[in-house]
């Protein structure tokens, strides 16, 4: 009986470890996903649809999108191809951001030297490398097989073990040049959200340190305020913090 | 002599252009209107519940006013002009922000925060 007990844990066992490896294999394998964005709208407050790869690498990720503005099938030219390039070899690690012209989610060093300007400020909404990928479960024209909602829960899982990733300080250096700069440099701009539950994550140092938000991200920190994903389970707003975020997001000192 | 009529004049002219006057609602249902000249005075009249209530008072620095009411008690007003740029080229990330000005005001009831559009 005891014989056939541990059996039936060791197959248990196999069949867990088996799974996840399948699982991780799905989160890593190099095809991309297609993505109804939950979260950007365009200029019409109409749906963004996101095309996501990740490529990963020892000493840097990449992770390539094509953002279309123009509905889910807008046209070769009309996806706009961005990459964020991971440094894993310094501390904390550092995301390059790049706009480069229409094309396939394929990565290769020289795309670095043929940049194009931004068409939004980077920093407005990245505060910390990539973000967590949230699609419109529902969506009907980007629908989600199961195993791409792993692979994104795989992605995000990546995501999120980053810990802190600082921008790559020659960001600072083109703006006074860029037509669209990276981010905003005005002190306003830059005040620091004071809401004491958010800094719990939203810091420069720590284990869980997400970088410390400031105004130029009201944005997003209301989106995901109101959506009710921020802040994450077990933490909540006091009616003070509540209210000194509502004074943050209005623009108050 | 035609010189100084014409800086009289311009003086005149500017110090109007530079009165304002706003319409503010809070989300709790109080109003609030202010004429202000930016960076010098300021008069408030809040409505709520409980009826009317007068300020006035001067520019302090910052965007913010020292007020009194009509019962000789303090008051603070602050007022910030929110931005449209963070919204990028298209609202990407988040739909935009109207530029409005927002105003706060500090009172003997409370703090009440106002969007004046």
């Amino acid at each position: 009986m005891k014989k056939k007990t541990a059996l039936f844990f060791l197959l248990a066992l196999g069949a867990c470890a088996g799974s996840g490896g399948a699982l991780l294999l799905s989160g890593t394998s190099k095809t991309s996903v297609v993505i109804e964005s939950a979260e950007s709208k365009n200029a019409a407050l109409e749906s963004v649809y996101n095309e996501i790869r990740w490529i990963p690498g020892r000493d840097q990720d990449v992770w390539m999108m094509n953002q279309s503005h123009f509905g889910r099938n807008p046209g070769a030219h009309r996806w706009e191809r961005l990459a964020i390039v991971i440094d894993k070899t310094t501390s904390p690690k550092t995301a390059h951001y790049y706009q480069i012209q229409p094309g396939p989610l394929e990565w290769a060093e020289n795309l670095k030297l043929r940049p194009v300007p931004f068409r939004a400020s980077c920093f407005t909404c990245h505060n910390n490398g990539p973000r967590a990928i949230r699609p419109q479960s529902d969506s009907a024209l980007a629908p989600l097989t199961w195993r791409e909602v792993v692979k994104i829960n795989l992605w995000n899982l990546r995501i999120k073990t980053y810990g802190r990733i600082v921008y790559d300080p020659e960001h600072d250096s083109a703006d006074p040049t860029a037509k669209v700069p990276f981010r905003f440099h005005a002190p306003r701009d830059n005040d620091l959200l004071p809401v004491p539950v958010c800094k719990h994550c939203h810091q420069e140092g720590g284990v869980f340190a997400r970088g410390a938000l400031r105004r130029q991200q009201i944005g997003t920190i209301q989106h995901l305020v109101k959506t009710g994903q921020m802040p994450p389970p077990g933490f909540w707003l006091s009616d003070r913090e509540s209210r000194q975020l509502t004074e943050f997001i209005m623009g108050f000192p | 002599m035609l010189k100084r009529i014409a800086i009289f004049i311009l003086g005149l002219t500017l110090s109007q252009a530079a009165l304002a006057d706003l319409h503010c609602t809070a989300i709790s249902g109080q109003s609030l209107d202010l004429q202000y000249s930016a960076l010098a005075s300021v008069k408030a009249s809040l409505t709520t519940t409980a009826g009317v209530l007068q300020f006035a008072g001067a520019y302090i620095g910052e965007g913010k006013y020292s007020l009194t009411d009509e019962h000789g008690l303090g008051a603070e007003l602050t007022t910030v002009q929110t931005t449209s740029t963070y919204g990028g080229r298209c609202g990407r990330c988040a739909p935009l922000t109207e530029l409005q000005t927002n105003v706060k005001l500090t009172y003997s009831a409370g703090t009440l925060l106002f969007t004046c559009p």
